[in-house]
């Protein structure tokens, strides 16, 4: 019955996104322990081995493993040949260690037969070329017959496994990346706008394509590209490709839920700040968000870090999963050094401070041929334990001590930075400065936000931000009619809205709003953009909050209503910019805007966000926290609250408590808590009576 | 031309792989060493090319060599052969007491043979088939391109094979370019199945369940240069191996019989001789002679790198070589094409004789009026007339005329041989883990302190025979599968001592992971292994010194095996822990290096293993800017003193001993003879009887 679905989907294949918000999902998991594991290969190796290499995971107290995700010419070796039975071995062997499994749809790696026999279904680059056999990811994502033979394969696999109460899951895919240029894809793009736009009239006023003469007679001119082109289009295209990898992993979603259990979960794992597709609309129809955390250099940035893990634990506002990690280091960076010892283990605890209820290594042991020879690995060649094994295991135990003090909690935020897919593409169309990142807008803000506030949520524009006390918006490029309604509604609650330079240029279109920034929320804020600069040397700025400089980016700002406030102005040696202001705020319903139109150096944007987060009454959770320690909060209702205590810096730190309570790893009670390099406290609060 | 449907498996397969010399007696260069240029009379008026021959007899040269481009005035139109221009070249020569060597011009196809047959134009790795007005856009495994070849040469074989003034042949010119077309792909597969026999094997070689990359025919088997299973890839540079030496193979197999057995068959090497497009051993190993491109490019010369270079290509055949061509002054091809300074020119000369070269011919005599070539350095201008360079070339052939006697059939000869393996330097370079590691590097910090022990090292590749050296070092023998193991554990039990560097040992000779652990079958002899293996970002500290780029772990496993260094602080994981380990075996012994130690400790390291090798060390006193080479046979030894600083130098020398040059200081007493050498100064001496 589902695979008729299938078909018929594949007939109206436009249907598939418009369903997406009404799919199935898995009933929300009660409180799970925490989970370790490992990405495992098992059809790389003879069967006699497994039952060591699973061995040695329970040894490094792992409960979890993660197969079959590249197995598909294991699995059915020859078109509607299916072979299921080592993989039955390999999960009841698993559950002989107390391992649960995570199983992969493989659809990542096509195999060779299907291929040949449907070269259809294979990738075309953007300059023309056809992918081939040979590595993975070479499937077009728009090909029908693609869609059909996946929707298989995880259907035959959903029918085997779904009700296997060792296996708690399921990973569509892996890491979903390269978009086709395909004639099927050129096909689908434009019935997505014809779709989008209704009429090509319609397409050439909102794209305004009389420039340039670009004005299209039907939807089938209108060419296939991601960069060089009309930046509407460029928008579109972005959001075509996200639909697309949503109906993508919706086709599989549709195979698999009405044939599992409702306590496994369907996942995919994505990648950090990859900008290929909008990942809010992509979980819409996932169960749980997952990511692949990794430091080619070997140097952990702890900041970066957090932004990640919030910003995943951002996809759907609740807890998520680091699917894979190195165990020391990668193999596909320039210098592939690897983390020093400790950090594996830090890596693996910050993203559990931050909302991970599981840490998995990629990869247990390498397949002694094939591309990724040289990725660290938890046992070696020789299958036994390599030396980052010990620092897993240590890791692994602690996991185990603390599983179900930290089972159900979850972080509490009460400040959000809005991180739009929209804005980001946009500003990267044109970037007009490229020394301007909006990531590093982000990460600034956050740098400065996360000792004041040391829980922040990281979110879409359009989540509901009613819980926030402030919200930051830094570069919110793109401000769609909703969007501005969120915000606006935000605002009049009581919302403190703190906007970012390059704010609300652009509509939903991609087009310039013609109000001037920040576009639908001029009126509320007060005042507007009177010009943009893109500045090649540091200019001057002083206000009420101290003196400092900006470089990057710079906008003059106006008043355009009388209570607006000005809070900073250029200083007079700024050419265009002298005396103008460059901060402003507005009250608006019980709320207020505040807007700053320029990249601000660190210690005035610390002063910036410390007079904000004063105002709404944001207090840290711990004060007194050395700059070096990050100290993140898990709590649940009702539950004890979890403090984890990081170390990032070189030397040894203390932290005072000031609270009851008993440090987990340790059991020690007390509430000084001496901290080494890299070292790690997890720190339960007494209730309080 | 009928398309010729040769059968391509003798071809492709008889030996492809093998470097077994197919002429068993070593070609001696008559009046050795020559000295000459490349000529293109086909460029200029007959009327022009007396002036140009009495130019180069002025300059003291004895050789020139043509031809090699000059296809499209061979043959101007199809089986229109037109030779007559090429034998008054080579008669006019003759008049001015210059040899010729003479180019198959199978290089730059003319435009009426691409025009007529595109299938014999190659394909680029990106798709797009190459085009007439560059040279090398044929495709080297085209029946039809290597029909057209047989054509030509076999006229030129016809006419000039039996001329006295011709010493010798070379074929085509630079081998550089692959095909990836649909038809080398079929070869490509057929070669695999002959090399595998069966999917099955090669499934297992390439551990293909690795991305479902398992291949259930030939035909799904792609053919790809990069980014490819690292078995195929491998495979691939087998392939590219057996394709040129066939092409090269059905060039000698016309002219071999056609020629006088005096006239040797060369191919002029390009790409610094370093390139590594395919297996220069085995491309050798058909040709009576080796001979190389050797250029500095930007910068000046680097004395290490090239002798080391010098000494690599003496190592294809073991034998004495030519450098066929290289820089009067400057190329055109480099970022900055910066001349060499005043005498560089002659010391790069006299460093080539001193490393075994019998040859020294510049590229080229004159620059055509058009060309992609207008700006690299030639001898005579535009006009024709000498340009500066021109006297410093004068003053080499001056040079060449007092010392030829005495150099003529000396070669040089080593006890210390550094080890170089193809398949060794394309898995590194498939998979190099750390930019920073770069072979040719890698080797020079081995090669620099060995030859100033030794002055002679021999560069060779393993798989030959080893007899008469003393100590062998391998900086990065990455593949060692278990034939290579035999053979190097043969010679170590003789007598041998074998120093193995990082990476060594970590493949078999698919890519494959050796399961033993480095340095995998010759792990249990050494009695140790590689516990892990590291890239490294920063200097760790060993014994007294410092290492950088990579880094093992090292474990010493036997009783007997030796820890004979250790590390420092630098690296968490790397501290404390062995560096390098020895064993004795037999009358020899295996050391294992996992670290490049910077030069100091390098040199007291290298020292250390030639001492324990007993190879003989010098006693001589010779400054670090002067380089030593020696040059003997029964009957002589030969010294060559080059000093490559620009400030007067001393070598004090264990003998007595005179100079071949006048202008060269020599002072000898009872035992020692002091030589002072100019800056740029060429000392050539003889022991006095």
């Amino acid at each position: 019955m589902v695979l008729r679905e299938v078909l018929l989907q594949h007939r109206n294949w436009l249907f598939a996104f418009f369903v997406l918000s009404a799919m199935p999902v898995a009933a929300q998991p009660a409180a799970q322990p925490l989970r370790f594991g490992a990405a495992w290969y098992p059809e790389q190796w003879p069967e006699q081995r497994w039952d060591a290499d699973l061995q040695l995971m329970e040894d490094a107290h792992m409960n979890v493993v993660r197969v079959a995700e590249f197995a598909w010419s294991t699995l059915e070796p020859s078109e509607g040949h299916f072979d299921f039975t080592w993989l039955d071995h390999a999960v009841a062997l698993a559950a002989k260690h107390h391992i649960a499994v995570v199983l992969g749809t493989p659809t990542a790696a096509p195999p060779a037969w299907l291929t040949s026999k449907y070269p259809e279904t294979l990738r075309v680059n953007e300059d023309g070329k056809r992918a081939e056999h040979g590595n993975r990811q070479h499937f077009s994502f728009t090909s029908h017959q693609y869609r059909l033979l996946s929707a298989k394969i995880a259907l035959e696999m959903a029918k085997h496994f779904g009700h296997n109460p060792n296996v708690i899951g399921w990973q569509i895919d892996n890491e979903l990346a390269a978009p086709s240029f395909d004639p099927s894809s050129r096909q689908q793009f434009h019935l997505w706008l014809k779709h989008r736009y209704g009429t090509i009239a319609e397409l050439n006023r909102r794209w305004a394509t009389a420039y340039w003469s670009q004005t299209y007679d039907s939807f089938d001119q209108i060419p296939v590209h991601s960069k060089g082109e009309n930046p509407a289009l460029l928008l579109d295209w972005k959001r075509f490709v996200t639909d697309t990898w949503g109906d993508y992993v919706a086709n599989q979603v549709h195979a698999i839920r009405p044939n599992a259990v409702a306590s496994q979960f369907i996942t995919t794992n994505t990648m950090h700040w990859f900008q290929g597709f909008d990942h809010y609309m992509l979980h819409r129809a996932l169960d749980l968000a997952a990511w692949d955390d990794y430091y080619p250099d070997g140097h952990l940035d702890p900041t970066l870090n957090a932004v990640l893990h919030d910003l995943v634990r951002g996809f759907k506002q609740r807890n998520f999963w680091v699917m894979e990690t190195q165990p020391g280091f990668v193999n596909w960076g320039p210098v592939n050094a690897t983390l020093p010892p400790g950090v594996t283990r830090e890596m693996a605890w910050q993203a559990v401070g931050h909302g991970a209820d599981a840490v998995f290594y990629w990869q247990w042991r390498s397949a002694l041929n094939g591309q990724e020879e040289y990725h660290g690995s938890v046992v070696g060649v020789d299958g036994t334990p390599v030396p980052i094994y010990a620092e897993i295991q240590q890791t692994g135990a602690e996991f185990e001590r603390t599983s179900k003090a930290l089972a159900g909690t979850t972080p509490h935020a009460v400040v959000a930075i809005l991180q739009s897919y929209d804005s980001h593409w946009a500003i990267d169309f044109q970037k007009h400065s490229q020394k301007f990142d909006y990531e590093t807008q982000i990460t600034d803000i956050y740098r400065v936000l996360q000792p004041l506030a040391q829980t922040i949520d990281i979110l879409s524009p359009d989540a509901d931000l009613t819980r926030y006390k402030v919200v930051f918006a830094p570069a919110l490029n793109v401000i769609s009619d909703a969007t501005a309604k969120n915000l606006l509604a935000y605002v009049q609650q009581g919302g403190q809205l703190l906007l970012g330079p390059r704010s609300g240029m652009k509509d939903g279109d991609d087009a310039l709003q013609p109000e001037r920034q920040p576009g639908p929320l001029a009126v509320a804020l007060g005042g507007h953009v009177a010009q943009y600069y893109a500045l090649d040397k540091p200019v001057e700025i002083t206000g009420s909050l101290g003196s400092g400089s900006v470089e990057v980016w710079a906008e003059e700002l106006a008043l355009t209503a009388s209570d607006a406030k000005v809070l900073m102005t250029y200083a007079a040696t700024a050419g265009w910019l002298a005396n103008k202001p460059a901060a402003i705020e507005h009250k608006y319903g019980k709320g207020s805007i505040t807007y700053i139109g320029a990249t601000l150096d660190s210690g005035l944007m610390k002063s910036v966000v410390f007079s904000v987060l004063h105002m709404a009454g944001v207090e840290p959770i711990l004060p007194g926290v050395p700059t070096e320690v990050e100290l993140m909060e898990r709590s649940s209702p009702g539950g004890a609250k979890i403090w984890i205590f990081i170390n990032h810096g070189a030397g040894t730190q203390r932290v005072e408590t000031r609270q009851e309570g008993t440090e987990l790893l340790t059991g020690k009670t007390g509430q000084s808590i001496e901290l080494p390099s890299h070292g790690v406290a997890v720190y339960e609060l007494a209730r309080r009576p | 031309v009928r398309p010729v449907r040769r059968v391509l498996v003798t071809w492709l397969f008889l030996g492809a792989l093998s470097v077994e010399a197919q002429s068993s007696k070593p070609y001696v260069t008559p009046n050795a060493p020559l000295l000459g240029s490349a000529w293109y009379p086909e460029q200029w008026p007959e009327s022009r090319w007396d002036a140009d021959l009495a130019l180069m007899e002025q300059a003291h040269m004895n050789v020139v060599r043509v031809g090699e481009f000059a296809w499209s005035t061979m043959e101007p139109s199809e089986g229109h052969y037109d030779l007559d221009w090429l034998d008054r070249v080579i008669t006019l020569a003759g008049k001015h007491h210059l040899a010729v060597v003479i180019g198959t011009p199978t290089d730059a196809p003319p435009a009426w043979l691409s025009t007529k047959y595109p299938d014999t134009l190659g394909m680029n790795a990106d798709g797009r088939y190459r085009e007439h007005g560059g040279r090398r856009q044929f495709n080297y495994a085209s029946p039809r391109y290597r029909h057209l070849c047989a054509l030509i040469v076999t006229q030129m074989a016809r006419r000039f094979g039996h001329n006295p003034n011709i010493i010798g042949w070379q074929i085509g010119n630079e081998y550089t370019d692959e095909s990836f077309d649909p038809a080398t792909r079929a070869q490509f597969q057929h070669f695999l199945e002959t090399r595998y026999k069966t999917l099955d094997n090669l499934n297992r070689q390439w551990s293909t369940a690795y991305w479902s990359q398992t291949y259930t025919a030939w035909e799904q088997i792609p053919l790809v240069n990069t980014n490819g299973n690292p078995g195929l890839l491998l495979e691939h540079k087998h392939f590219v191996t057996a394709t040129w030496r066939s092409l090269q193979r059905e060039q000698i197999d016309i002219l071999r019989p056609a020629i006088l057995p005096s006239q040797f068959i060369t191919t002029n090497i390009g790409g610094l001789a370093w390139s590594d497009n395919w297996d220069h051993y085995a491309m050798t190993a058909d040709l009576d002679l080796a001979s190389w491109d050797d250029y500095v490019g930007q910068g000046h010369l680097q004395s290490a790198r090239n002798a080391m270079l010098n000494d690599f290509v003496r190592g294809w055949r073991r034998q004495n070589f030519w450098v066929m061509e290289t820089q009067p002054g400057s190329v055109n091809w480099a970022p900055i094409n910066n001349a060499l300074a005043p005498g560089e020119t002659r010391s790069l000369a006299w460093q080539a004789i001193g490393h075994g070269a019998d040859a020294v011919l510049y590229w080229q005599w004159r620059d055509a009026l058009n060309g992609q070539e207008q700006y690299h350095g030639a001898i005579a201008g535009p006009d024709g007339k000498p340009l500066p360079i021109y006297s410093e070339i004068q003053q080499l052939g001056r040079d060449l005329e007092l010392a030829r006697s005495v150099i003529a059939d000396t070669v040089p000869h080593a006890e210390i041989a550094i080890l170089h393996d193809y398949d060794s330097r394309w898995a590194i370079d498939f998979q190099p883990h750390s930019r920073e590691y770069d072979q040719q590097q890698v080797l020079v910090r081995f090669y620099a302190p060995l030859q100033e022990l030794a002055h002679s090292i021999d560069v060779i590749q393993p798989m030959t025979n080893l007899d008469g050296y003393k100590l062998l070092v391998a900086p990065s023998l990455n593949v060692i599968p278990q034939y290579l193991a035999n053979h190097l554990l043969a010679w170590v039990q003789a007598g041998g001592h074998l120093l193995l560097g990082p990476r060594s040992g970590m493949k078999d000779e698919f890519n494959s992971l050796n399961p033993q652990c480095q340095p995998g079958p010759l792990a249990a002899p050494l009695g140790g292994r590689v516990e892990q293996y590291y890239a490294l970002d920063q200097p760790v500290s060993i014994g007294k010194g410092t290492a950088d780029i990579w880094g093992e772990q090292l474990s010493a496993i036997a009783p007997d095996t030796t820890v004979d260094l250790m590390y420092g602080a630098g690296n968490g994981w790397l501290e404390g822990k062995p560096a390098m380990i020895a064993r004795v075996i037999g009358k020899g012994s295996i050391s294992y290096l996992g670290t490049l130690p910077d030069e100091a400790a390098m040199r007291t390291l290298l020292t250390a293993a030639a001492q324990n090798a007993h190879t003989t060390v010098s006693t001589d006193s010779v400054p670090k800017d002067v380089e030593l080479c020696i040059r003997s046979n029964a009957a002589r030894t030969i010294t060559i003193l080059i000093n490559h600083s620009s400030s007067l130098q001393h070598a004090t020398l264990e003998g007595r001993y005179r100079s071949l040059f006048p202008d060269v200081s020599v002072v000898s007493n009872a035992n020692t003879t002091t030589v002072q050498l100019s800056s740029q100064g060429i000392a050539v001496l003889e022991v006095s009887r």
